[in-house]
């Protein structure tokens, strides 16, 4: 491929984006249809508003080398990224070379302190990203949002999560009583 | 679903203000037991979505995967737990759990997706789910086996999961003393929680070999008082890895000579195999079979005050063992000592019990060293097991269905249980 070909995305409230083709790849879902032939004209993105958009995009960027060598190898499945420990702590291999260990590390390292920024932000922008990245199927930025709201939600009172998720309590006095009293000591 | 979208206020309906239902189940996945128990009181849809048997196997694979939402589990008559993450910044502290009694010493039999398999006697067995605070007791099984004259060399247990039916299964294995020093007469039976019912199944033709304490009751299986009844079934129970149980066990080999080799039973086939062993050069060693982060592993302690761990990289392939690492530190263990490996801690580094004694030990893999690892709150001779904090169900509610023997502490949980519902 000569030059890098550009791709006109359109988010739901009618802005318009021009991206690199190899960047928008990071996303499963305009991959497809840009495989399926949508390529050339305008690609809608019906859930996606353009305030979001260019926060995926950064992230994509970040994560199109990270691709690039994914696209070699199969499909990667709900695990998690190589990041955290859980590949070394599986099994470790007999020694690696020393040289690639060490440039390996000082690399995750420099994309963790990015995830620390990138994910630096408020309750509404993460839940917009997470419903962004969940329909263009970017399984990386869906498992980073997912992890950052867990961690935010994690030690909420259930009035508390109400009020994040916008959630009407639906049990009658009585229904509630029952549920709270049979894990009274979760709230221990 | 649709039902969330329609709890939206009277607000301009921004797609964004309400996460769907499959992105709620992912972000609760992640979460610990005991924040799932408080939200399950957030609304019905929640309440029905954390009980829902796919969430929770979705949340149970995934702390697997992750290594998180791990307990270790202590036993010296009582039980302790410490999250394996903390347990070097926390305490351990005791657990209150149904066969509780200040007369009896409760042994765990195993431990598998969450569930412990504890008991103060054969008669008395329990599966027992600690994060949820949730109990099933087994039914008595008698042993069938013709009983001579001398009592069973030993009784073991092994609680593992059967995916081809989703059940859980415990195994009793009871073997006899024989015409030779290595006979295997024996009765096997397994329990399969779905059925809640025991059967018994063909024999296991190989001699376990335990060396330490083998049980030893009297005729009508009653266990006595003072008897060191915890050792036997310490060492004895099996070794779940990859849907099978796993034990170590001796056959002749010569008149004087015998060698050792693992034995594992299949939850899901139900039949017994050798797995085979990697080449030793030196083979004067005592050999542990164990599990780290679901593989199965050797640990050998050689004669010569040197520990190493094997890991099964691929299960039942022979050229897939792996020297994991080898200790040789006498300070730390000394020879033939009894060394188990426990788990993985967050950072990559293996934790192993040392012969029932506190302290633990870790090795850390970076320095390649091992050092031992103090729990504050623990007891000075225990027994470890890790346990991963899940949701899956058992039936009884902890507090409120208690044995006869038990009157007492019934009625102490019955005020507080009163208490509670007041306050």
């Amino acid at each position: 491929m000569a030059s890098p070909k550009v791709i006109v995305l359109r988010t739901c409230d009618g802005e318009t984006f021009e991206v690199d083709e190899s960047v928008v790849y990071v996303s499963e879902t305009i991959k497809n249809m840009i495989e399926d032939g949508c390529g050339d004209g305008v690609i809608p993105l019906p859930n996606v508003s353009s305030k979001i958009f260019p926060k995926v995009i950064e992230y994509c960027k970040k994560h199109v080398s990270d691709f690039e060598s994914l696209k070699k190898t199969s499909n990667g499945d709900e695990k998690e990224k190589d990041k955290d420990d859980d590949s070394s702590k599986k099994g470790k291999e007999a020694v690696p070379d020393v040289e690639e260990d060490a440039e390996e590390k000082a690399r995750v390292e420099e994309l963790k302190e990015w995830e620390t920024t990138y994910m630096d932000i408020d309750q509404q922008v993460l839940f917009d990203l997470l419903q962004a990245a969940n329909y263009l199927n970017i399984k990386g930025l869906l498992l980073m949002a997912a992890e950052k709201a867990a961690s935010m939600i994690r030690g909420k009172t259930p009035e508390q999560i109400r009020e994040t998720f916008n959630i009407k309590n639906d049990f009658t006095p009585e229904e509630y009583e029952e549920v709270r009293r049979e894990n009274a000591w979760a709230f221990e | 679903m649709a039902e969330f979208t329609e709890k939206i206020t009277e607000e301009e309906a921004i797609p964004t203000k309400n996460l769907p239902e499959v992105l709620i189940a992912d972000i609760l996945s992640r979460l610990p037991v005991k924040s799932l128990l408080k939200f399950r009181c957030v609304c019905k849809t929640w309440c029905a979505l954390i009980a829902d048997p796919a969430f929770v196997k979705e949340h149970l694979n995934r702390s697997l995967a992750s290594n998180s939402n791990l307990s270790l589990i202590f036993r010296r008559c009582a039980l302790f737990s410490v999250d394996l993450d903390t347990c070097e910044q926390r305490a351990a502290v005791e657990l209150d759990h149904p066969l509780k009694s200040p007369h009896l010493a409760t042994e765990v039999l195993g431990s598998c997706n969450g569930l412990l398999c504890i008991s103060n006697s054969d008669e008395d067995i329990l599966l027992w789910n600690p994060s949820i605070r949730r109990h099933h007791k087994l039914p008595i099984t008698p042993i069938e086996f013709p009983v001579r004259f001398d009592s069973p060399r030993l009784i073991v247990y092994g609680l593992g999961y059967d995916p081809t039916t989703d059940d859980y299964k415990l195994v009793r294995v009871v073997q006899f003393y024989g015409d030779s020093e290595y006979s295997c007469d024996s009765e096997v039976k397994v329990y399969s929680l779905r059925t809640n019912s025991w059967r018994r199944i063909r024999d296991m033709p190989y001699h376990l070999s335990y060396e330490r304490g083998f049980g030893v009751l009297n005729n009508s299986w009653r266990k006595i008082r003072d008897m060191p009844y915890h050792l036997s079934y310490k060492r004895g129970y099996g070794v779940l890895a990859n849907y099978a149980l796993h034990w170590v066990a001796m056959r002749e080999t010569g008149r004087d000579t015998a060698s050792t080799f693992i034995v594992s039973f299949d939850l899901q086939d139900e039949y017994y195999r050798e797995i085979p062993l990697p080449d030793f050069v030196d083979d004067e060693f005592h050999m542990t079979v164990g599990v780290l982060g679901g593989q199965l592993c050797l640990l050998c302690n050689f004669f010569r005050v040197r520990v190493e761990v094997w890991v099964m990289k691929e299960y039942g392939v022979r050229d897939s063992w792996l020297k994991q690492f080898s200790i040789e530190q006498p300070d730390v263990i000394s020879s033939f000592m009894f060394v188990r490996p426990i788990c993985y801690s967050k950072n990559g580094d293996v934790i192993l019990d040392k012969d029932s004694e506190a302290p633990l030990l870790l090795y850390d893999s970076l320095r390649e060293r091992v050092r031992n690892l103090r729990i504050r709150g623990a007891p000075d001779r225990m027994e470890t097991e890790i346990c991963v904090g899940s949701l899956v169900p058992l039936n009884a509610k902890d507090g409120t269905e208690q044995p006869a023997m038990m009157k007492k502490h019934r009625k102490h949980k019955k005020r507080r249980f009163m208490e509670q519902r007041a306050g």
